[in-house]
């Protein structure tokens, strides 16, 4: 988990790192070159200090650093060499250093210590080399090739035997003050595997839905791409976990959690709406509440907040019950209901146990989806229709009732909070972190374009390690994986988003959707590429996998996520 | 994106900013503005670090020891000068317009400070104020060490003998022969021993002889009659117009401690 970091804390750091760096310099010319080490050389304080600090700091910081300790060895009295010699040696330094760990980190998705020393070390090496390059350069007549040969390899065994406890002191010092910087820019293993099965898993929601309501569009209707249609599933499924994890996609949802205050409208109304709603959630969204019984106002208002709303409508699992109204909507479009909700006509299904065996296992299978290949995929494909053919409305029965009872429930009530603070959405990015993730949800929250060009690549990911974890989470309750896949899936709905001027990740109707007013599930021409949608599990294709996997390998090693 | 942008930009102007600093103090010969200006934010802080690590040496006699040093370098430094007046002292003082009303006067200062790997440059502990000056020869009990290079109001700067800058121009003791002796870098930890050359062909060169300072006008950067070393190995090659050999330093440069700095008066 990304700890936040204090300000108090981080300024205390900076001060020390300072006078650090002040220190060593004193200490390297007044001590340690007066040292009669064997070998004729001695060790470089300095360099391991700006190298050790440039691991822990940004590039910019890095090279600030290197810089300032640089053209302090420049300027201090014992100086032989041209002022501005080291400065320029260890400000380049530093800022490969940094920027060198933080490519590295980017692509393992990882603090980690260990790379973190070695390019540290790396990096001193090449600062050694470097200072002896200039020198030669600048035909300093104390630098000679003879005198580099002589005195280099001293100086660098010197600084590795030292680069330690500089490692360790700077360690101790930035602890707290440097953010666990996991900032993975790009994808983590998991969110990568996700992205593969999100297609997967989200073939299957439909049928979950759709059972319940008597409508039987098989997975084989299932949408395929657009994670706007998504939306509607989630909703349905009933934990309201998804939608959590759903926005760090692309925008906040708007609509959804306007349903939880307010009473069920007449049939009609909550038809009408749902049916809107399917598609593409373009622009629309305010008007048509997802609820589908709240005035538009209330929608627009809560709109705008949609992490308190969430966090309150599910930050427990008592308040599960109160979500429920919200889902109302959805079933609404289902055209199933009247006012009484989907509780009651749910109730009269299948044993909600099978719903949730059912839903358990698919767990398993995302979770353990790492391994997972298109055999297992296909294999659910073809098993989960049947199984949930009946069962459909299990789940939302159960988050009507006002205790979660089964195990799925809980576990999607005990993952509502973590979603939320996943999806940052509970005002971690509200708060204006730096992070990529947050600038790019305010952005869309914004309704920018601009943050449509942000969106897929700037991090969604996010900052914190323990995201992925959630998002998994998520799938468990809402079936939904929500992957780096999404973010990248996420850039057509965005920019469809650009034109008609909606929010695509309220899953709101779009205007697309109006105008052709077709159903949305059996609508797949309108899908960008309209190729047929698979069958069952609506898994991409194996091109468009791997093209999303190199692009997002492509994106870490670019450094552009960062 | 806009941080990377940033970070760029920040890189660069300070690139720039060590490539013109670079640049200026290439054109002033190393001794540009920065290098006082460094002088003066640093020198009272090594000064004051030169204290703090004087104790740990257990320089609890700290000041009997340096005026004890003192007189010794002031008496090595008159014994050097009756030395050369002795020797030929009409025809030196013609020559180098030594003022032999002015006697030698020495400033005592501790090292506290030395430079990197690749530099042999000491700082010590007396300044400008103490009347230290550029281009003054610095010495110690056993022999000669450097010359002053540049001072701030509470440190100097002291370029050793064994740099690779630094060339003094010395003369046998025994034969007059005289010669230019230049230092091999990084000597200051290690033993890279000085090179001697003679500039008259003939002359004979054996090990053991002794070596010392040639003088310069008005006593700079060296004054006559300092004792530098002795001729450990005769490197002549066959054919070499001149007679070459390596010189063993009296001082130790890799344990410097108190030194005098000879001021004119």
């Amino acid at each position: 988990m990304r700890q936040e970091v204090s300000v108090k804390r981080k300024a205390l750091s900076v001060v020390t790192l300072a006078i650090a760096l002040f220190a060593a310099v004193v200490i390297q010319l007044t001590v340690v070159n007066r040292l009669p080490l064997p070998g004729g050389a001695a060790p470089d304080l300095v360099l391991l200090l700006v190298t050790a600090i440039a691991v822990a700091a940004t590039p910019a910081v890095a090279a600030v650093t290197g810089f300032a300790g640089g053209l302090a060895l420049d300027v201090a009295p014992p100086a032989a060499h041209y002022a501005g010699q080291y400065a320029l040696v260890f400000c380049l330094t530093g800022y490969a250093a940094s920027r060198v760990y933080r490519a590295i980190t980017n692509t393992t998705g990882e603090q980690d210590r260990v790379a973190a020393f070695t390019v540290m070390v790396a990096a001193t090496v090449a600062g050694e080399a470097g200072k002896a390059a200039l020198g030669l350069l600048l035909s300093d007549p104390d630098v000679t090739t003879a005198t580099v040969s002589h005195v280099l390899p001293g100086a660098i065994l010197y600084d590795l035997l030292l680069s330690p406890l500089v490692f360790w002191l700077v360690v101790r010092v930035t602890r707290g003050a440097v953010p666990d910087r996991a900032p993975a820019p790009a994808f983590d293993r998991e969110q990568r595997l996700a992205s593969v099965f999100r297609p997967a898993s989200a073939g299957a929601a439909p049928n979950l839905r759709l059972a319940g309501t008597g409508m039987s569009f098989g997975p084989r209707s299932l949408p395929r791409r657009a994670p706007v249609l998504f939306a509607p599933r989630k909703r349905l499924s009933g934990t309201g976990e998804k939608y959590r994890s759903e926005p760090v996609a692309g925008r906040v949802p708007k609509l959804r959690l306007s349903g939880t205050s307010a009473s069920p409208f007449p049939a009609a109304t909550a038809t009408f709406s749902g049916s809107s709603q399917f598609p593409l959630a373009a622009g629309r969204t305010r008007k048509l509440s997802f609820a589908g019984d709240l005035p538009v106002r209330a929608g627009a208002r809560t709109a705008r907040t949609p992490g308190k709303g969430w966090l309150r409508s599910t930050a427990t699992p008592a308040l599960g019950a109160r979500m429920s109204p919200a889902h109302v909507p959805a079933r609404g479009w289902l055209g199933s209901a009247g006012p009484s909700g989907l509780a009651g006509s749910g109730a009269a299904g299948r044993p909600s146990r099978l719903a949730d065996v059912r839903i358990g296992r698919r767990m398993g299978d995302v979770i353990n989806g790492h391994a997972a290949t298109g055999s297992t995929r296909r294999r659910r494909k073809t098993a989960h229709p049947r199984r949930f053919a009946s069962g459909t409305l299990a789940p939302a029965r159960t988050v009507a009732s006002q205790v979660p009872r089964t195990g799925a429930e809980a576990l999607a009530a005990r993952s509502a909070p973590s979603g939320l603070s996943s999806l940052s959405g509970a005002g971690t990015p509200l708060a204006g972190r730096r992070s990529p993730q947050a600038g790019w949800l305010s952005g869309s929250r914004g309704a920018t374009t601009p943050a449509v060009a942000k969106a897929p690549r700037s991090g969604w990911l996010g900052s914190s390690r323990s995201r992925p974890r959630t998002v998994i989470g998520s799938v468990v309750g809402g079936r939904t994986v929500i992957g780096p896949g999404l973010g990248r899936a996420g850039r057509r709905p965005l920019r469809r988003r650009a034109t008609l001027g909606g929010s695509w990740y309220a899953a709101s109707p779009s205007g697309a959707w109006l105008r052709r007013g077709r159903h949305p599930w059996r609508k797949r021409s309108y899908l960008p590429g309209g190729r047929p949608p698979v069958p069952s599990g609506g898994t991409r294709t194996g091109k468009d996998r791997h093209f999303i996997a190199r692009a997002a390998r492509l994106l870490q090693l670019v450094g552009v996520g960062r | 994106m806009l941080e990377a942008r940033r970070t760029r930009a920040v890189l660069i102007a300070l690139l720039v900013v060590a490539i013109a600093l670079i640049t200026i103090d290439f054109r002033d010969g190393g001794n540009s503005g920065a290098h006082s200006l460094g002088g003066r934010i640093f020198g009272p802080v090594e000064h004051l670090a030169g204290d703090a690590t004087s104790v740990f040496r257990g320089a609890g006699n700290a000041n009997e020891v340096a005026n004890l040093q003192k007189q010794n370098d002031e008496l090595r430094a008159q014994l050097a000068q009756a030395r050369t007046a002795n020797t030929d002292a009409a025809q030196l003082t013609k020559l180098l317009r030594l003022s032999k009303s002015d006697g030698y006067h020495v400033v005592t200062g501790t090292v506290i400070a030395a430079g990197g790997d690749y530099s042999d440059t000491v700082t010590i502990n007396a300044g400008s104020r103490d009347g230290i000056t550029s281009n003054e020869t610095v010495l110690n009990g056993d022999g000669l060490v450097g010359t002053v290079v540049s001072t701030t109001p509470t440190t100097a700067t002291v370029q050793l003998a064994t740099d690779a800058n630094a060339t003094v121009g010395i003369r046998m003791a025994g034969t007059d022969q005289i010669g230019s002796l230049s230092g091999s870098a990084a000597t200051l930890s290690g033993s890279a021993p000085l090179k001697l050359t003679l500039f008259n062909a003939n002359a004979a060169l054996k090990p053991g002889q002794t070596l010392v300072t040639f003088g310069s006008v008005g006593g700079r950067p060296y004054v006559p009659g300092v004792p530098v070393g002795t001729v450990s190995t005769v490197t002549t090659q066959p054919g070499s117009l001149t007679p070459t050999a390596v010189v063993k330093p009296f001082a130790d440069f890799t344990g410097l401690g108190v030194v005098g700095v000879v001021v004119s008066k």
